[in-house]
């Protein structure tokens, strides 16, 4: 496996229209900062005027999960800049994205790496629209995925 | 696909590889586009 990537998968049309991923892994040891992600998006002043757009951006970061008044907070180190983890609404019961929260729930304060996957809220749509959306501070993760990060032997 | 897409997924290209400080490992990016050229 490439030490970082990206990768332009294209699974499927939908009409006459491309529809794909974008997928993207930092090199081992970096991060991908979100903001730069927002602003290289903003500088492909994609147009509007067809049914192209970003359909939504699932991340997975890595910290530590620490309660900020009502929130459940993710604390990158190294980053300034934290997520507030959210529970997805729709998911239901039993499912693996509602095990996920539980499990961040039950990492809180107990100082472990975990990863947690998720997507991004409020980032999508058509172009030109999503471009002039300004990114939530702190970010909101729905969150779909949780590991625990096992310490280096 | 745009063929604008394809100057950003340059510039991520080297955002992976370079990018210092920031807050994610990795991430998957769902678009549609125009078709492709």
């Amino acid at each position: 496996m490439e030490d970082s990537s990206v990768v332009y998968t294209k699974p499927g049309k939908k009409g006459s229209y491309d529809h794909g991923t974008i997928a993207f892994r930092a090199r081992k040891g970096k991060l991908i900062d979100l903001d730069k992600l927002h602003e290289s998006v903003w500088a492909t002043r994609l147009s509007g005027g067809t049914s192209s757009g970003l359909v939504q951006l699932d991340v997975t970061a890595i910290g530590e999960v620490v309660v900020d008044g009502d929130s459940l907070v993710l604390k990158v180190p190294g980053s300034k800049k934290t997520f507030v983890l959210i529970n997805n609404q729709n998911a239901n019961a039993g499912s693996d994205e509602a095990a996920a929260f539980e499990n961040v729930r039950a990492a809180v304060g107990n100082g472990k790496q975990v990863s947690i996957t998720g997507q991004i809220e409020g980032w999508g749509g058509r172009w030109p629209q999503v471009l002039s959306q300004r990114p939530a501070s702190p970010r909101r993760i729905i969150v779909t995925g949780f590991a625990e990060v096992k310490e280096p032997s | 696909m745009d063929t604008k897409i394809w100057g950003f997924m340059i510039g991520l290209s080297l955002m992976v590889s370079s990018t210092a400080s920031g807050q994610v490992v990795s991430g998957v990016m769902t678009v549609t586009g125009a078709e492709m050229h």
